[in-house]
């Protein structure tokens, strides 16, 4: 072989393990981001199986209230089966804005109640609404967080394969950009910042 | 958050750290054998009269240096190695030994539950696993350490008094505080410190026995006729002196490193957080709790060796000695405004009740960490 022989077989060899190499760190990028979405559908789910628990407990000292409850129960139900939704296609513009939109009615139901709640001091003093507001502080947190961990991901994803010359490999396997999620709709919004001096 | 990219950096800084020991163990040896040297200019006419490099050399008794290196060498690295062997057993191990419970994966009572919470959503937020928990009752101030080497086996020390003391912010912002160094590798880089400065502590040691001040008084009368032996005490106080100079060096170094931790740490527990309320609050409530102290109430009853360790070291040590910064400027730091010690009174206690429906966890699997940050 020549000289020239080798370079070029090099330069290919080359090539292919580069082509190797961006391909499959793609691949572990979309890998996270999957697993970051994974995390937000675990802590959605929890609150999912928290709303009906908070509405039970809120149920025995709030029987005047029922209108309140049954919008929360509903806004459940429907956050439920857009989740699922959304988990089926990870990415997905559609599935994602619909799950916002129905999160954000959870959100609304859900804050009603707490403002409720407010009202009838032996419920908050109730130690079973104590380990339920716990438990929706801390979901609401990890939902936070996860979708946090979640744009982070698709943040990564989507600089790596629109980078040059990485795109070139992107676009010969179609791999297109995710959606991230939009601004945090949590359920127990923080109250006002009090600045004590 | 990229705490990857932050390990890789961390484990950079150590290898640097490692240099650092490497030129300073250097120093140890080279300020050994000189101070032996002196000693057998001391003792020998030949030495004393040497009028070259090589005739001194000549005059020193065969192997001379070479045995003092060896020995010295032997006493740190020994040294180092007994310690870090010490602090191998990991995060729970030495959670253990400070006389820490760990925390049931059920807790009953509100702020534990919290506790157990609040690791979880900041590992939720770093996409690393979830230390070790555990709580010691017996520390009544506000107060958490972070003790092991890495994610995987660190845990996290939280005072009984932190519990007691801390709204669930605030909470989160002393454990997002001792969760960043866990994650920026701060916690094995203390504990590779602290097994240095150990080492170089035996060198002080052994001339302190070399000198046979603690034989003097003794009933042995073997132990007291080798007590003043000029010589010896003379070539002991020269390994001590060394010693110490060494040791003080080794600990400027660990208490500087450790102070530019507990500003990293504090930047990356807000971004961890995303609120800087609760660190700051925190903050404020421990420079409230020291001013607490000065005036008589009872101090830090903790062994001063593991001090980096923790959250808020108390003592009044030189500016250079600590291994925290001052609260005033981690607070403004914080906060961004200088801000008064908030009191932190005792909370009520909130027991949750054991008699409601529990929570069903989603039975889907864990968090998977497919990128090789490790």
């Amino acid at each position: 072989m020549s000289v020239a022989q080798i370079i070029i077989v090099t330069a290919l060899i080359g090539f292919a393990l580069w082509l190797v190499s961006a391909y499959n760190r793609l691949i572990a990028l979309r890998g996270h981001l999957h697993n970051a979405f994974a995390q937000i559908d675990v802590q959605l789910r929890r609150r999912f199986d928290l709303i009906p628990n908070l509405v039970e407990v809120a149920r025995r000292y709030m029987e005047h209230e029922r209108g309140t409850l049954e919008a929360v129960i509903a806004a459940r139900d429907q956050t439920l089966a857009c989740s699922r939704e959304a988990a089926r296609r990870p990415g997905d513009l559609g599935a994602m804005n619909a799950l916002s939109g129905a999160t954000g009615v959870l959100a609304d139901a859900l804050g009603r109640m707490m403002a409720v709640v407010e009202a009838y001091p032996e419920l908050k003093a109730d130690a079973g609404m104590t380990q339920l507001s716990e438990e929706l502080a801390t979901t609401e947190n990890r939902i936070a967080f996860a979708r946090q961990a979640y744009n982070d991901s698709v943040n990564d994803y989507n600089v790596a394969i629109g980078q040059f010359p990485v795109n070139l490999v992107a676009g010969l396997f179609r791999l297109v950009p995710s959606q991230p999620l939009q601004s945090c709709e949590c359920l127990v919004q923080r109250g006002p910042v009090r600045v004590q001096f | 958050m990229r705490f990857a990219a932050h390990e890789a950096q961390a484990r950079r800084r150590s290898r640097r750290l490692t240099a650092a020991f490497a030129v300073a163990l250097l120093g140890v040896v080279l300020a050994v054998n000189g101070a032996a040297i002196l000693m057998v200019m001391l003792v020998s006419r030949h030495a004393r009269w040497a009028d070259s490099w090589d005739a001194l050399l000549a005059a020193l008794p065969p192997y001379f240096i070479l045995t003092n290196t060896a020995v010295t060498l032997l006493l740190v690295l020994g040294g180092a190695w007994l310690e870090a062997g010490r602090l191998r057993g990991g995060g729970a191990a030495l959670a253990r030994e400070l006389g820490a419970r760990p925390v049931s994966a059920d807790p009953a009572s509100l702020p534990e539950r919290q506790f157990r919470h609040i690791a979880t959503e900041m590992a939720i937020a770093a996409r690393q696993p979830i230390p070790g928990l555990f709580v010691l009752d017996a520390e009544m101030s506000i107060n958490a350490c972070a003790a092991g080497h890495d994610a995987r086996d660190a845990a996290i020390v939280m005072s009984g008094g932190a519990l007691e003391r801390l709204t669930r912010d605030e909470l989160q912002g002393v454990y997002a505080h001792e969760y960043a160094h866990v994650l920026n590798g701060d916690v094995a880089l203390n504990m590779r410190l602290a097994a240095c400065v150990s080492g170089v502590l035996i060198v002080h040691q052994y001339g302190r026995w070399l000198t046979g001040i603690d034989h003097a008084g003794g009933d042995d009368p073997r132990a007291r006729a080798m007590a003043f032996h000029p010589l010896r005490w003379l070539a002991g106080a020269a390994v001590m002196a060394v010693g110490a100079i060494g040791w003080v060096a080794a600990r400027l170094l660990q208490a500087g490193v450790s102070r530019e931790r507990e500003h990293l740490a504090d930047a990356a527990a807000v971004r961890l957080t995303r609120l800087p309320d609760g660190l700051g609050a925190a903050l404020r409530k421990l420079r409230w709790q020291q001013e607490q102290a000065c005036r008589g109430s009872p101090g830090f009853p903790g062994p001063r060796r593991f001090a980096h360790l923790w959250f808020c070291s108390h003592g009044s040590w030189h500016r250079w000695l600590s291994t925290h910064p001052p609260l005033a400027e981690r607070i403004r730091r914080v906060l961004g405004r200088d801000a008064r010690p908030l009191p932190a009174p005792a909370l009520a206690v909130r027991e949750v009740a054991p008699a409601t429906p529990p929570v069903r966890e989603p039975d889907l699997a864990p968090l998977e960490f497919t990128d090789g940050a490790r």
